[in-house]
């Protein structure tokens, strides 16, 4: 028993696992939060982009010597901007105005990674994320970050639901619902931002949409889901941290394996079945499902 | 005899001429099928199954094995099971995320147990048209005729269940095995997309010109010619650059499609306005009609 507390508690005693630890569990619960609004308006796609952009934003910032974080903020601004000017366009459609963005911001990343000579290893580390780098820095970005969404939650809570869920009646009773989608696009933004420059890419989509994903496999109301989603996103960091800490495989792809797994059990032992979670028939049928 | 200088360029070499072939083959395979996929509103399920891709070259790479071929059946089986979970109605986009992320996570996995894999990872991610192999070009070759031949065979019956799967049905078309060709071919141009770009930017191969042949044509047909041609001049323009300014290939492929793209925003408001005064005015003549 002892011996398997020590496996836990062995790794405590550096400093790089301790700030690793403590931002994975905030960036957990953070993208755990804003997760149930993605999932439920179908943002994944959306968020997806958002940290393919971010990520050459990042490593030119590092190439140029600027500050990441303003860099990854700026990266963000503008896939924002550009998405939204683009879905102005009928001709373009939804999903193809993200696409476009998402792609031709990547490769122009990519284009100027390579003109400024940034060494491929620091791509692949900022690709796949360096946890393990997070500095004291980082972690209170992290906590501010949780903190300034716990803040917006509990105030703006009701309004951001009702206009998430069935925004028709939300207009009718006044509430600014552009206003509001604003708002929620600038939490998924941030989080998405603080996120890319420790997590990694692919990490950071996992955790905003998977954990949600699963959270809304075992309850349907807000708020249990949005707890359920944090807990599971901070609890898959530390055991992927944990694990990483002993097996030599990168820590963003154990945490997402682990968010997988979370999720292919919830789906089979879950009250909900195969069935896909749909809350809102008005919503879904309005998106642009695949067929 | 300057400007054809600076076309010879690159045509000295082997490397860049293969290179060059290449690129043209990816573009026609993927900027025909491309223009299905933006149709049908696939973006999001080709991007996911270009990361679904990762696992399978990651193996090849592991083992010294053909890139292709591994690439190749796991993009296959992947498209398949996503056109499954797309029938079933179980592919919600958090459902897909779901998929294609743990997917990437376990090829990340895999080749992250080497030490120096960033390297190994970048190629895989960005690729490395330029170390393209006669063998890769046989299996582009293939992969684009196959592509071309499935699409003059099928055109009809694929472009019908595209705007109408229902209708389609009801004609005694069966989507299901319609949809098994499709994700198998799309399958087959992100792998063959790949060895261009990479797995990373090969989405940009399938949306990038196939969405800016949707600004300028209105004829599925015409898309597609229209696409493959922008996706071809893209490639070359991209590979010129390369060459000339020595940036990475794959990403000034996709730079390129998107200047195009760009342009063709821009152009397509003023070609309505010019075909609308040419036909003067009539009764039909409203606004134009929402394009699927």
């Amino acid at each position: 028993m002892s011996n398997a507390l020590t496996l836990l508690t062995e790794p405590l005693q550096y400093p790089f696992m301790r700030y690793g630890l403590l931002e994975v569990m905030l960036l957990g619960v953070a993208s755990g939060l804003v997760g149930v609004f993605v999932v439920q308006r179908q943002l994944t796609f959306f968020s997806h982009a958002l940290a393919h952009t971010i990520f050459p934003a990042v490593v030119l910032a590092a190439a140029l010597r600027l500050d990441l974080t303003v860099g990854a903020a700026v990266g963000a601004a503008l896939t924002v901007a550009m998405i939204f000017g683009l879905q102005r366009r009928t001709d373009v459609g939804h999903s193809g105005a993200v696409g476009v963005v998402l792609i031709a911001l990547f490769a122009l990343g990519v284009v100027l990674i390579g003109l400024y000579r940034v060494r491929s290893p620091d791509v692949g580390a900022s690709l796949v994320g360096n946890v393990l780098g997070a500095s004291p820095g980082d972690v209170l970005l992290s906590a501010g970050l949780l903190a300034g969404l716990a803040i917006l939650l509990r105030l703006l809570f009701w309004p951001l639901v009702f206009s998430s869920f069935d925004p028709g009646a939300a207009k009718g009773l006044g509430l600014p619902v552009g206003l509001l989608d604003l708002v929620l696009l600038a939490m998924v933004a941030s989080t998405a931002t603080v996120s890319v420059r420790v997590a990694g890419v692919i990490l950071t989509t996992a955790l905003i949409v998977v954990p949600a994903a699963t959270a809304l496999r075992w309850t349907r109301r807000i708020r249990p889901a949005m707890l359920l989603a944090g807990a599971i996103g901070a609890g898959a960091g530390i055991a992927g941290l944990t694990i990483a800490y002993y097996v030599p495989i990168a820590p963003s792809a154990v945490m997402v394996l682990i968010l997988t797994g979370a999720f292919a059990v919830s789906v089979t032992l879950g009250p909900g079945g195969l069935r896909p979670v749909r809350f809102n028939p008005v919503l879904a049928s309005r998106a642009d499902l695949p067929h | 005899m300057n400007l054809l200088a600076f076309l010879a360029g690159p045509l000295e070499f082997e490397l860049t001429r293969r290179a060059l072939l290449e690129a043209t083959l990816v573009s026609v395979a993927c900027g025909v099928l491309g223009v299905l996929v933006v149709l049908r509103g696939l973006s999001f399920v080709s991007d996911a199954l270009s990361h679904c891709v990762v696992p399978g070259v990651v193996v090849a790479v592991l083992t010294h094995a053909s890139r292709e071929l591994w690439g190749g059946v796991v993009a296959v089986l992947s498209a398949w099971a996503m056109a499954l979970l797309i029938r079933r109605q179980l592919a919600t986009d958090a459902a897909i995320a779901v998929v294609y992320t743990g997917m990437f996570a376990l090829g990340l996995a895999m080749i992250s147990v080497t030490r120096t894999y960033f390297n190994d990872l970048t190629e895989i991610l960005f690729g490395a048209i330029l170390a393209v192999s006669p063998t890769d070009l046989v299996i582009s070759s293939s992969v684009a005729l196959v592509v071309l031949g499935a699409l003059v065979r099928l055109y009809w019956p694929l472009v019908l269940v595209s705007f109408d799967p229902i209708g389609a049905r009801a004609q005694g078309i069966s989507v299901e095995r319609l949809d098994f060709v499709f994700y198998g071919l799309l399958a087959l141009a992100i792998v063959s997309g790949m060895l261009a770009v990479g797995t990373a930017l090969v989405t940009g191969l399938l949306l990038v010109p196939a969405t800016a042949a949707r600004l300028l044509a209105r004829r599925v047909a015409s898309q597609m010619v229209l696409s493959a041609a922008m996706g071809c001049l893209a490639s070359w323009l991209g590979l010129y650059a390369s060459y000339y300014v020595g940036i990475a290939a794959g990403g000034a492929i996709i730079l390129a499609a998107t200047l195009l793209f760009l342009l063709a925003l821009v152009a397509a408001p003023l070609g309505r306005i010019v075909s609308r005064t040419q036909r003067g005015p009539s009764v039909t003549a409203g606004p134009a009609p929402a394009r699927l």
